[in-house]
């Protein structure tokens, strides 16, 4: 099973993200977003460090996802490794490495609220994460 | 989810989903539409999003929803929402991420009969002139100072640079500035990712098309507007590109704690919002005013560079004059009567044009007479409408009409059925040729994926809230 898959919606792209804990589904669903933005960098050679505060669980993951969309635009890179270092429900910091983005394949304007559900199952954690295209 | 038997037909083209739905619902429902489109909108979740917006704080008469209805976040795209001015909220998400999202419509004085051997060229020039696609910048690059101006003044701004005429400003919705912009309410970041991307067109729903006018409903009002049949047309459709996607984003972020403060609650966490009234409403209304002016900067630049196009492949003849600009996302303050009193309400429209009849204040000096005119562009196979709006907007629909077709299909469920290059060639047997920057792009945006135009645009006739005036059919169009 991959670790993302697409779910449908009429105007926009909804996906279902796995990990094998909520930290690893963060991790996860940057790599599936970066997977449907961009084709991987040819060196990933650029490390930065991300560290954010929430009100709450998801409204981290959707604050992780923005901050990744919004270093991706400005900065012209691609990342495609994530390595969350420290988590709380309401923290996290991570290092993404990755380099110069080659060919970008779609538009994400943000990470939403909308239909956002983390839930623990059996495997690990799953997250419901609709994007606006 | 809603059903059809939860939805009662009040008059002709205007159904309900009364407050007894839902207890959270503080209005009833409306959606404009013909049975068939009602139904169609059953299939996805746009009714139950229309619901969760008629349980927002300040919300007046009803919550609406136009024909082109179908599934965002937050509102369904097609919403049209009227917040008290004292006692109802401002929501970020239920005005979207691409703020001023919208569409201007120029018109040459050629016929497409006498251009078509270069209309292939003309189409190739415009992919080459104006930069598009997935994340590309544009020739402008503004300092911050500059972009300051810009965000405070709009299309006004790009003007007094030269990019297009004075009147283009009389012919665009609030003359390409809403009042009330403060640039210090916009975040560093949302300003970087501003300052090199204005002039450019984006990706996604956002084309260029040149059309031409294949049908004339209202020969007054046609000629009002400049329009006759077989005329050349250019509509611009884009937004406030990444300068707008943060500000949303950082306004959906910023309101998460304040909410909770004041003591709000939603049912989609999308619809967050503060009182329109409070430190934090008036911030967002003055970003998001900021984000509306860059994004009308956007599609003046475009103007600008699509008519030197239009000179260098066909000549001196082929000046583009302006006939409207609208806005399909956006907050406005405007004033409606309730109950028989006027009242300012903040009108949230995410998917819907404004819409006013003739006589109106806010209609241009030019069209006051015949009424405003309502741009709804469709699908790159089939047709796109000029409206004009009628005195029922006023009471039926806070003077809003739809802003497009609406999808039915989803962008991976069209991916899956339609490859993007057999498309392009479907086209062109059809007489539209399109230039696309990415196959999957185009695949995403084939016309099966959008409802039937026609049937949309009668929806708002038969509710009597906006007439036909002319229909075009594109001939070709670039998407980034």
């Amino acid at each position: 099973m991959s670790f993302f898959e697409r779910v449908e919606h009429t105007a926009d792209l909804a996906i279902l993200v796995r990990g094998e804990d909520v930290p690893a589904l963060f991790a996860n669903a940057a790599r599936a977003l970066f997977q449907l933005m961009t084709e991987p960098p040819a060196a990933p050679e650029r490390t930065r460090e991300i560290t954010l505060e929430s009100v709450d669980r998801e409204s981290l993951l959707v604050d992780w996802l923005n901050e990744l969309i919004y270093l991706h635009e400005v900065e012209g890179e691609t990342y495609a490794e994530f390595r969350i270092t420290a988590f709380t429900p309401t923290a996290l910091t991570a290092q993404v490495i990755g380099g110069a983005t080659t060919r970008k394949l779609k538009t994400i304007k943000a990470a939403t609220y909308h239909d956002l559900r983390i839930t623990e199952t059996a495997g690990g954690a799953e997250a419901h994460i609709v994007f606006d295209v | 989810m809603v059903t059809l038997t939860d939805v009662k037909q009040i008059e002709e083209c205007v159904y309900e989903i009364p407050r007894s739905y839902r207890d959270d619902m503080r209005v009833p429902a409306r959606v404009i539409a013909d049975a068939a489109i009602l139904e169609a909108a059953s299939h996805d979740r746009g009714l139950e999003q229309l619901v969760n917006t008629a349980c927002l704080p300040g919300i007046t008469n009803f919550a609406l929803a136009m024909p082109d209805i179908h599934q965002g976040y937050g509102p369904p795209i097609g919403g049209v929402l009227a917040m008290d001015e004292e006692t109802g909220v401002i929501s970020p998400g239920a005005t979207g991420y691409d703020i001023n999202c919208g569409v201007r419509l120029l018109a040459s004085e050629l016929s497409f009969g006498s251009v078509k051997p270069r209309i292939e060229a003309l189409v190739d020039a415009l992919f080459a002139g104006v930069p598009s696609g997935v994340g590309r910048g544009g020739a402008l690059h503004f300092a911050d100072r500059e972009l300051d101006a810009l965000l405070e003044r709009g299309a006004q701004y790009v003007v007094e640079l030269g990019y297009g005429l004075p009147d283009d400003l009389a012919h665009t919705e609030e003359r390409g500035c809403l009042a009330g912009a403060r640039a210090d309410a916009v975040s560093h970041e949302a300003k970087k990712r501003g300052s090199g991307q204005c002039g450019t067109l984006g990706s996604g729903n956002h084309f260029i098309e040149i059309g031409r006018v294949a049908e004339i409903f209202d020969e007054a009002t046609a000629r009002v507007f400049g329009l006759f049949q077989g005329q050349l047309l250019v509509w611009i459709h884009s937004g406030s590109r990444g300068l707008g996607h943060q500000v949303c984003t950082d306004y959906v972020r910023g309101f998460q704690q304040p909410m909770r403060e004041y003591g709000i609650t939603v049912p989609d966490r999308e619809l967050v919002c503060a009182p329109f009234a409070s430190p934090e409403g008036q911030n967002y209304f003055a970003a998001m005013a900021c984000a509306a002016n860059y994004a009308w900067a956007n599609r003046q630049v475009m103007a600008h560079l699509a008519r030197t196009v239009f000179l260098d492949v066909l000549g001196a003849d082929a000046h583009l004059r302006q006939v409207y600009d609208v806005t399909h996302n956006i907050v406005k303050r405007e004033t409606y009567a309730v109950d028989g009193q006027p009242r300012t309400l903040i009108i949230h429209r995410k998917g819907a044009t404004r819409c006013f009849p003739a006589g109106h204040a806010d209609v241009p000096d030019a069209y006051r007479a015949a009424g405003h005119p309502v741009l709804v562009p469709g699908d790159m196979g089939t047709a796109s409408y000029v409206l004009v709006g009628l005195p029922a907007a006023l009471e039926k629909t806070f003077g809003s009409s739809c802003h497009g077709a609406g999808r039915v299909m989803s962008r991976a469920a069209a991916s899956k059925q339609v490859q993007g290059k057999e498309l392009q060639q479907r086209l062109r047997k059809q007489g539209v040729y399109v230039h696309g920057g990415s196959w999957e792009g185009l695949a995403e945006e084939a016309p099966e994926a959008y409802k039937d135009i026609d049937r949309v645009v009668r929806a708002m006739e038969c509710a009597g809230v906006a007439r036909r005036v002319a229909k075009a059919v594109p001939i070709g169009v670039i998407k980034g």
